[in-house]
């Protein structure tokens, strides 16, 4: 029976190319989207799970109750981890954890390398999986001058040589010896680094701090806590409301926040320097696959219903034969099955070729395999079950009901609730291709609004570099040089780029006319003579800071406030006014126009400006317009002059800026590509469907002709059934998509309002790719001859 | 072997209601040849339908070898027909993306027969039917004569008691009709009762009995000597 069913299904597809291709292509379309779409989301969804404390580790969350808002970060205190392990008996592991982006590392007579450094503790190696090649996990970490290498690093470094017990220099300033390698840190943790280092190092990086590793005052550190099985990090969560209090004058609690949620569900963490994930955009992708995978199985159904008459006398003459009408609906499940089967080959094909392209656009590295991996098989055979019986099953059902008395008449058409149900279909279909159409130019338009905000200073032009360790002593004369250039204007130094924020930030500050706790944060970068220049940006009032000061404490004597930091205290006349910020007494020296100082997810934020030449990190020159090319290799030449051993590193902040808004440009570059492939396969179904009702209707065409129908009047008539259908759609999508980016565009401090225009283009747009699509076959089917027509009949 | 009892048959749609068929009393015997003849619309489809289970008739009583089978559900129905109906029809209505010897295997595999039986009785039955040479042709590939054939080879081979034909000849030119009417008087000699709507009077002179219909009545019943119990 099951081959009979095969055979009739196998020479229906060939006897119908046209259609079996518009099935076959829409869901093999539908299918790969689906299929890339579904790697995207497990990867995202694996972060972490290699760890075989999974279920167990959690990090330090630090909550401050700000007066609008609760702020979380993930910076705590240094001596929290060792507080937590000696209080709470369920803590059997802790360490404390800095990311250190982007020191320098040479090992003698080679060039530096730029790599991003951990500095962790012993038991970090206990708590996460990160497993050794070369050294003894119990070991490696103790000595404060150890080093392990990923792989990767140890190879960038010796080549094929062995490092072990090998000396490393960290910015010229720390010798390091080389205890252990460890495997390749997997791309799906939410750890990063090229190396680990001990974490007492810290004090090393930064001396001007003094002590740091048991100062209550510090903070900048991540804490990850091992628990016991029988504890969860809810009942500890019970426990830490005002737990702090123990230890340090604060406001400030804490919480525990699972290892598993750290990578998909930390967007409400300030300064994230991990990389990061977003749960709602998993949700949102896994949505659009299915979107694009129910446009497809719509094709399906709308097409294979459509054509039902001319199955119509096969279904009666089984019945007649004796097929019950079970058999009938097996039948034709077999059959959409089997179309799903064949698109599926079609989508690994499409898949295969495209991951490249889709790996380069999601900045990932995934690999599809399907023998070696059961979850990925499973997956997708439950996704060809779906797609096959979600498509068939209308037309199962349907067909299936066709009475042999009527049927083999021949008088049978198709019609009544079929058409109504096609129509129904087809609105979906549209109404989900202008929602994404919609999304995608909000999306794009909030993008550009970024790109083009006006940020409060100029960042064009604007070439910087990061300081090498020997730059310190040597940069005035680096300075003067670099002035000394036509294309130079101005040169300035910093400690952040206004791309990635500040450098420190503190609750304690004191000032006049103070009343009631601050519970917000004052930020602070420190800069150096020219800034304002370089920059560009207005003060407001009183003059900018004098530069030069020798010692730390000395440096921290004057700030330039921001109009929001004035705001927040509520100071009339700030200048020559004295607060206190973190201890030190600071006389405000100016008060600058607000600017970005971070990126636009972030409201503005209070800023003090200060002067601490420790915390310089970057350089910035701004150049000439007129001959930025042959400025920059200048630049370069007197780098090599001064730090011949450091690789030039300059690069323009324009630049950064748009790597800064990299993982929604992203986003929206997928979402571009998905629904213009959603768009197609509507179309596809859309020109079946046009093509199958210009052949029902020949025979109406040909009378409408001989009754003297003009070609543009009947090729309207045809397309203009179509085009309803897209303005109801149309009526649908605008309200769902209005209040759907809505919330998208929550997720940013400062966003658009969304015109109406995007609304009406992508409306227009809808209808002219619907009348593009249907207008040349209804003007085929108008041109046709009448005579035929009715002969035909 | 069938009887049916004051059937009566009404179409109706949105506004209209027609009455197809109206107190119709019919006996067939087992073995028989009956012949249905009218014009156009005076319910002879209807009428075959009917008896044939693919339609309930609005009212009366019809008993299907002694089965009151009038109010049948299509599912019951269904299973009632296969195997002791066979169907032939004016437009032949074979399955084109079928090869003949598919067609005619289509009614055994719905009864569940065995792969190596079907291939005996379907072999057999195109031998009798004469077109064993076309066997993996497919219908388009044959001439109207030979589509009916195969039509009629697939009616027999599950060996019906009955077999309903509707205008069998009525597509074909008159030397492949003869070809058509001796198959079914062969299969009437064999023993299986045949019930036939036709427009030739000639074709109708083949049965043991004409029928005539008008207006959804049965108007004469001529018994021709020819038939003995």
């Amino acid at each position: 029976m099951y081959r009979n069913y095969l055979k009739i299904s196998l020479r229906n597809i060939v006897r119908n190319r046209g259609y079996t291709f518009i099935n076959v292509a829409g869901l093999a379309v539908g299918l790969a989207c689906c299929i890339l779409i579904m790697l995207w989301v497990t990867d995202e969804i694996s972060f972490d799970k290699f760890h075989k404390n999974y279920d167990n580790v959690y990090r330090v969350i630090a909550c401050y109750n700000d007066t609008e808002q609760t702020e979380y970060e993930w910076k705590t205190a240094p001596p929290l981890a060792s507080a937590l392990k000696a209080d709470f008996p369920e803590v059997t592991a802790v360490t404390r954890y800095r990311p250190m982006n982007g020191h320098l590392f040479k090992i003698p007579d080679n060039i530096s390398h730029e790599l991003d450094l951990g500095l962790a503790e012993p038991a970090f190696l206990d708590i996460f999986t990160f497993p050794l090649t070369a050294g003894d996990a119990r070991t490696v970490l103790n000595e404060p001058n150890s080093i392990i290498l990923t792989e990767k690093t140890a190879r960038k470094l010796f080549g094929v040589q062995d490092p072990l017990g090998k000396s490393i220099s960290v910015d010229n300033a720390l010798d390091l010896t080389v205890t252990g390698v460890m495997a390749d840190v997997p791309a799906n943790s939410h750890l990063q680094f090229d190396c680990l280092a001990p974490f007492v190092l810290i004090e090393k990086f930064m001396q001007e701090y003094g002590s740091v590793l048991d100062n209550w005052g510090m903070g900048g550190f991540a804490t990850y806590v091992l628990l016991d099985d029988a504890a969860t990090g809810e009942d500890m969560n019970l426990k830490l409301p005002g737990y702090l209090k123990k230890y340090a004058e604060t406001e400030t609690e804490l919480s525990l926040q699972p290892l598993k949620d750290i990578y998909l569900y930390s967007s409400h963490i300030n300064h994230n320097l991990f990389g990061n994930g977003d749960i709602k955009y998993v949700y949102i992708f896994s949505l659009i696959a299915l979107f694009v995978l129910g446009i497809a199985c719509f094709n399906f159904m709308n097409l294979t219903t459509a054509r039902s008459a001319n199955r119509a006398r096969e279904v009666g003459l089984r019945k007649v034969v004796g097929a019950a009408r079970h058999q009938i609906i097996v039948q034709f499940f077999n059959e959409s099955l089997l179309l799903a089967f064949i698109a599926l080959v079609f989508a690994v094909l499409m898949v295969e070729i495209f991951l490249p392209a889709f790996n380069n656009l999601s900045g990932k590295e995934l690999t599809i395999t399907f023998f070696d991996n059961p979850g990925m098989l499973t997956g997708l055979i439950l996704i060809v079950l779906f797609t096959g019986l979600l498509s068939g099953s209308y037309p199962a059902l349907f067909m299936s009901f066709f009475k042999p008395v009527k049927v083999l008449k021949g008088s049978f058409k198709a019609g009544g609730s079929g058409a109504m149900l096609r129509k129904a279909l087809v609105v979906t279909q549209f109404t989900i291709s202008i929602l994404l159409i919609i999304s995608t130019l909000v999306i794009s338009n909030q993008l550009d609004f970024m790109r083009h905000k006006k940020l409060g200073f100029d960042k064009e032009q604007l070439l910087y570099m990061k300081m090498a360790s020997d730059m310190p002593a040597q940069y005035e004369a680096f300075k003067s040089e670099l002035l000394h250039e036509t294309g130079v204007t101005s040169v300035t130094v910093t400690s952040s780029l206004p791309t990635h924020g500040i450098v420190f930030s503190t609750s304690h500050i004191e000032w006049p006319g103070k009343t009631g706790e601050n519970k917000w944060l004052m930020n602070a970068v420190s800069v150096g003579e020219g800034y304002i220049e370089t920059f560009g940006m207005k003060l407001k009032e009183g003059r900018f800071l004098a530069v030069g000061t020798s010692s730390f404490s000395d440096s921290i004597r004057e700030a330039v406030l921001n109009e929001t930091a004035v705001e927040k205290m509520n100071l009339d006349s700030p200048v020559g006014k004295t607060i206190e910020f973190s201890g030190f007494k600071v006389t405000v020296a100016g008060v600058v126009k607000d600017y970005y100082f971070q990126s636009l997810h972030h409201s503005m934020e209070p800023l003090a400006i200060v002067s601490v030449p420790e915390w310089y990190s970057y350089i910035f020159v701004k150049i000439n317009s007129d001959s930025m090319p042959r400025t920059v290799a200048t630049i370069e030449q007197i780098w090599k002059k001064f730090s011949p051993d450091t690789p030039f590193s300059g690069r323009f902040l324009s630049e950064a800026y748009e790597s800064l808004y990299r993982s929604e440009q992203r986003m929206g570059q997928l979402f571009n590509y998905f629904t213009s492939l959603a768009i197609f396969i509507s179309c596809l179904g859309l020109f079946g469907l046009a093509a199958y009702m210009a052949e029902q209707r020949t025979r109406e065409i040909g009378i409408r002709k001989v009754l003297g129908a003009s070609l543009s009047g009947l090729t309207f008539m045809i397309s203009s059934e179509f085009i309803k259908w897209v303005l109801i759609a149309n009526a649908i999508a605008w309200p769902l998509a209005f209040v759907v980016m809505n919330r998208w565009l929550q997720s940013f401090a400062y966003r658009i309002s969304i015109s109406w225009t995007v609304f009406v283009v992508s409306g227009a747009l809808a209808v002219i790719i619907a009348l593009l699509t249907v207008s040349f076959l209804a003007f085929k089917a108008a041109l046709s001859d009448p005579v035929k027509a009715l002969k035909y009949e | 072997m069938i009887k049916t009892v004051s059937l009566k048959k009404i179409y109706t749609t949105d506004e209209v209601e027609t009455t197809a068929l109206n107190n119709v009393n019919l006996e067939i015997r087992e073995g028989e040849f009956v012949s249905i003849m009218g014009p156009s619309g005076c319910g002879k489809s209807t009428l075959l339908n009917l008896l044939g289970l693919l339609d309930n008739p609005s009212e009366g009583d019809y008993y299907f070898m002694d089965e009151q089978v009038s109010q049948y559900s299509e599912r019951k129905r269904a299973s009632v027909r296969k195997g002791s109906i066979g169907f032939v029809f004016q437009s032949f209505n074979l399955i084109d993306e079928l090869t003949v010897f598919e067609n005619v295997e289509l009614p055994l595999l719905y009864l569940g027969v065995s792969g190596s039986d079907r291939k005996k009785r379907v072999e057999e039955v195109l031998e009798q039917m004469q077109i064993m040479a076309r066997r993996n042709h497919f219908p388009q590939q044959l001439s109207g004569g030979q589509q009916q054939r195969v039509a009629v080879a697939r009616a027999v081979v599950a060996r019906p008691k009955v077999i309903l034909a509707d205008e069998p000849t009525g597509n074909l030119d008159s030397k492949h009709g003869d070809e058509v009417m001796d198959l079914l008087n062969q299969l009437n000699e064999e023993g299986t009762t045949i019930i036939m709507v036709t427009h030739s009077p000639s074709y109708a002179e083949r049965g043991q009995r004409v029928v005539h219909l008008f207006d959804g009545h049965i108007v004469t019943e001529n018994i021709k000597d020819k038939f003995h119990v």
